[in-house]
């Protein structure tokens, strides 16, 4: 199959052989490849391809899948403006007095 | 870079580092460079997972002690060349650092620290609010009251780093385990005899404590008490832009820090006074926090208008290894042979890694010793011969 | 551009610039399908390969179809709904590489490869630098937002700062995330104060929304597909006994956007951030199109059925007298066949999955193209306006195989097994894997389970529960339920 004409990450242009190429240089942890290869790190933080990544990497590990550590899905899961966050609520740390002012 | 992540440990090995991070890798590879065969490093998780990967990976020379200046002097120069000394692009770039501050009563401090970096021969200047524009156009001045910048501080990509050493390390012969935890670290009769992995023992004479946060729960195993907590720090990246801000800026009024990456994402944190600190690495927990996000956003603006409507893409914590002085401590103990320690870098590790690990392998392969390494040594604590630096920021 | 019909006299209008020219389209779409509608389908490239992109997910989850929209870069054209006067413009029609290497690149990209920037260029240390500060300017996607923008944002957001307006949503007994059946169902055992979120404006969410479009329509022959037939009489149903619980509050438009932990849920609805507490979080958030790996799969005018319902339904994308092609089988299968083909869409049909016998029947009495014991292989984009996708024959399959088959459309529908919806509990502190069998992350404990629903612990006490798509495919279909 022509591997470098299959998009798995359309956010970050990373193709199937991107991630293959990068698996055999030794980025073998679903987190190095996704720092490598950029996989993920786009607008959609990975909702079009982190489970067609953990697949491939099953494969490449001849491995189940189940047992790949997923990479950290750190929130938000869409993008918002700091002009949005700016607006909220600063919620109290829970390590804070009640009583407890925030500075900042 | 091969790093292993199945198989047997070898069974004896010449030095065991503990942590693939910046300092377990930087330390790696000058051992290696100096000659020493066999050497092994052990990472608990994957290249860079701990703090150097979760860090916003500046470097200054901005500092207020002289020896930190000259560390971080030094390890500039050495960032200036790695790229071409590892063979990997670790995107070192040299936009400078402008620190600033809201507050008078920092300025007198602001003047005799540029003074002192002058003397050492750090380029900083003073600058007046209106000064800053020339540097960061579209920052909001109307509330500072003076700043520094000096034009050869800069930013790295840390896992480019982490990398790259990790592939010289490689060619060097350097066997570097992933997924492998360090259970114990063996001592008998003043002397360490190798570490336990979950893969099995290795005997070495030298065993090297790189573990940053966990590093003082590792030294606990020998008997050796670091006065190190780690705290949780936070940090977020947003949408990435066309290049529009070349510095890092870092406020030492409300600790936000902020730069623009080579990807084109603004990496920024924020310091939070009402963090908790930990000792147990069971307690440890790095999940983000909404008012993380709500407080950065909220600073950010009021600093840089013009990110009003950028995304913030994702947001992540990491942990600070902090010392009670702010500094890192270096060198081995008395009576334990073999043991050395490179951590407590209380967030500062990525910016002088390099070059701590490049003193200490002279050390560790000389025996010669280091007055920097001496003078951060731990016993510093027991004798009170404490500097704290005034520019601890984030 | 192809085209600038003007809109069907009558309609209301609005008037948009794009890169300098007027557009006038019709009210009430999203900024994407005004421009789709116009003919502009490919606006933006992908950064490094500079492969066309176009509308996709319609809910803002790619990075596809991003504008410079009143200032502001990197707007999500599927989700802004269009205004008078919006000013709006492609950006970075250059690509990472610039035009000579994408043209290599389109071969191949064997020159470029991956992780290239970091291995070349490094010795010695000038050039290092020198190719430091070329590739700079090459990387990012879009200018800084236009100071007048901030200005105008600014005080909006000082106010919002120094008198925060309600942004706390409360503390409830249950929140449940999707109103789709599954959440529906769960809101309806809900006794404490609950607080019912869907994406979509209305309870019933995206199915149902696409299955009173489809029986609105004049030529629907809804009566000819049982299946979908029955699963908007039982969505229907369920919905009408919502008001009945007065313990449940209903948000719609509102999305559930990350998970922290302790303060909950963090909710948006249009441009306004809100959090909600809980004790229990009932995860019915449904499923995620999955277009699949093949070459080509990122061709602009490919589309899965949640999408194809949104751009329908939400934006009314004009398909009559186009041509579609929908692939894959079951429930979403059929109805956006019935859909696409009752607001005058040309159909051709591709089975891949079995079943549904009575309403193959129907699509052989509707006179529908139908193909079945295809495989797709791989789709080409042709121009702005169509695919072309080739299909190889299954293996196994029964029936007269040619070799390869070539089908031309201009919009084609891929109804693969949606992913479950899985970023909000795993942000909560829920233990996920990825279970082939249940065709996306769901939670480990489902390794070793068949059952329905799925109760999680959370660390410090609260709870997930998982309900519907996002567990997953069943061994029965439950998503009609």
């Amino acid at each position: 199959m022509n591997d470098n004409r299959i998009i798995l990450c359309r956010c970050e242009d990373v193709t199937l052989r991107d991630f293959r190429q990068a698996y055999a240089e030794g980025f073998t942890e679903l987190e190095s490849l996704k720092r490598y290869t950029g996989l993920g790190t786009g607008f959609c933080q990975g909702k079009g391809c982190l489970s067609e990544a953990v697949l491939e990497l099953a494969v490449l590990r001849d491995a189940d899948p189940a047992g790949i550590r997923l990479t950290n899905i750190r929130p938000p899961a869409e993008p918002l403006t700091f002009a949005q966050l700016a607006g909220l609520d600063i919620p109290e740390h829970p390590a804070q007095a009640d009583t407890g002012e925030d500075q900042s | 870079m091969i790093p292993l992540s199945q198989g047997p440990v070898p069974a004896t090995a010449d030095a065991v580092l503990v942590g693939g991070g910046i300092n377990g890798l930087a330390t790696a590879y000058e051992l290696a460079r100096r000659g020493l065969k066999n050497i092994v490093v052990i990472e608990q998780n994957y290249i860079g997972s701990g703090s150097t990967g979760r860090c916003g990976g500046g470097i200054r020379q901005q500092w207020t002690t002289a020896e930190n200046i000259r560390l971080a002097q030094e390890s500039v120069a050495l960032y200036e060349k790695m790229s071409a000394e590892l063979g990997y692009q670790v995107f070192f770039r040299q936009g400078g650092y402008l620190m600033i501050t809201e507050s008078e009563a920092d300025l007198p401090a602001l003047r005799e620290a540029v003074a002192l970096q002058n003397r050492c021969s750090v380029p900083t200047e003073f600058l007046q609010p209106a000064e800053c524009l020339k540097i960061v156009p579209e920052l909001d001045v109307s509330r500072l009251k003076g700043a520094t910048f000096c034009p050869r501080d800069g930013t790295a990509y840390p896992f480019a780093v982490v990398w790259g050493y990790a592939r010289a390390c490689h060619r060097l012969g350097v066997k570097i385990f992933i997924r492998t935890a360090v259970r114990d670290i063996l001592s008998d009769d003043g002397r360490v005899l190798g570490v336990e992995t979950d893969r099995g023992r290795i005997s070495a004479p030298v065993v090297v404590n790189c573990a940053g946060p966990w590093a003082r729960h590792l030294a606990a195993k020998v008997g050796v008490e670091l006065p190190n907590r780690q705290e949780r720090h936070e940090i977020m990246v947003s949408e990435s832009l066309k290049p529009f801000l070349d510095p890092m800026v870092i406020s030492i009024t409300n600790g936000i820090y902020f730069s623009q990456s080579l990807r084109g994402e603004i990496v920024g944190g924020i310091g939070d006074p009402h963090e908790p600190h930990w000792q147990d690495p069971a307690d440890f927990d790095t999940r983000s926090q909404l008012r993380f996000a709500v407080r950065f956003a909220r600073a950010l603006i009021q600093l840089y208008p013009r990110a009003a409507e950028v995304r913030l893409m994702r947001q992540w914590a990491g942990l600070y290894d902090v010392t009670p002085d702010h500094r890192p401590i270096l060198g081995g103990v008395p009576g334990l042979g073999g043991y050395y320690h490179i951590c407590g870098f209380s967030g500062h590790g990525f910016m002088l890694g390099p070059v701590t690990g490049r003193r200490m392998a002279a050390q560790i392969t000389t025996g010669h010793p280091d007055e920097i390494i001496n003078s951060l040594s731990l016993s510093r604590f027991e004798n009170g011969d404490l500097q704290t630096d005034a520019f601890v920021v984030g | 551009m192809a085209q600038n019909p003007a809109p069907a006299a009558g309609l209301p209008t609005v008037a948009i610039t794009f890169d300098g020219e007027t557009l006038n389209c019709r009210a009430g779409t999203s900024l994407a399908v005004a421009l789709w509608d116009q003919g502009i389908r490919h606006l933006s490239h992908s950064h490094k390969f500079g492969r066309p992109r176009g509308v996709t997910c319609a809910r803002g989850h790619c990075t596809n179809f991003l504008l410079r929209v009143d200032g502001v870069p990197n707007v999500r054209s599927c989700e802004t709904p269009l205004h008078d006067g919006m000013v709006v413009a492609t950006q970075d029609t250059g690509t990472f590489y610039g035009a000579p290497m994408q043209k290599m690149l389109a071969l191949g990209s064997a020159w470029f490869p991956v992780g290239f920037y970091y291995k070349w260029f490094t010795r010695p240390a000038t050039l290092s630098r020198f190719f430091l500060d070329r590739i700079r300017p090459m990387t990012g996607v879009g200018r800084l937002p236009d100071a007048a923008r901030a200005a105008r944002a600014l005080p909006a957001a000082a106010e919002a700062a120094a008198t925060p307006p309600q942004t706390d949503l409360g503390q409830f007994e249950t929140i449940v995330v999707g109103a789709g059946p599954s959440g529906l169902r769960a809101a309806a055992e809900c006794a404490g104060t609950t607080l019912l979120l869907d994406d979509h404006v209305a309870a019933g969410g995206q199915r149902l929304a696409a299955l009173r479009e489809l029986a609105s329509c004049r030529d629907s022959h809804l009566g000819r597909f049982p299946t979908l037939a029955a699963a908007l009489e039982r969505l229907e149903a369920a919905v009408a006994r919502l008001p009945a619980h007065d313990n449940v509050r209903f948000l719609g438009g509102a999305r559930a956007i990350a998970g922290y932990h302790p303060d909950g849920v963090l909710v948006r609805r249009g441009s306004e951030l809100m959090v909600a507490r809980f004790k229990t979080l009932v995860w019915a958030a449904g499923a995620l199109d999955t277009i699949g790996l093949f070459p080509g799969n990122d061709t602009p005018g490919l589309f899965g059925p949640r999408a194809l319902y949104r751009l329908l339904t939400r934006d009314g994308l004009e398909v009559d007298g186009k041509h579609a092609l929908i692939v894959g089988g079951g429930l979403d299968f059929w109805l956006s066949a019935a859909l696409l083909a009752a607001r005058g869409a040309a159909i051709s049909l591709v089975v891949t999955e079995g079943g549904c016998q009575s309403e193959v029947a129907a699509a052989v009495d509707l006179k529908w193209a139908l193909n079945t014991g295809l495989k797709l292989d791989e789709v080409r984009g042709n121009g702005q306006h169509m695919v072309q996708a080739v299909f190889v024959p299954r293996r196994n399959a029964p029936g007269p195989l040619g070799s390869h088959m070539h089908l031309e459309a201009d919009l084609a529908v891929i109804c693969g097994r949606g992913k479950p919806a899985y970023d909000i509990p795993y942000q909560l502190g829920a233990d996920l894997a990825l279970l082939p069998e249940r065709g996306g992350f769901v939670p480990r404990a489902l390794a070793a389970s068949t059952t329905g629903d799925l109760e999680l612990t959370l660390p410090g006490g609260a709870r997930i529960l998982y309900a519907g798509e996002t567990l997953g495919h069943l061994p029965t279909d439950q998503v009609s339920r």
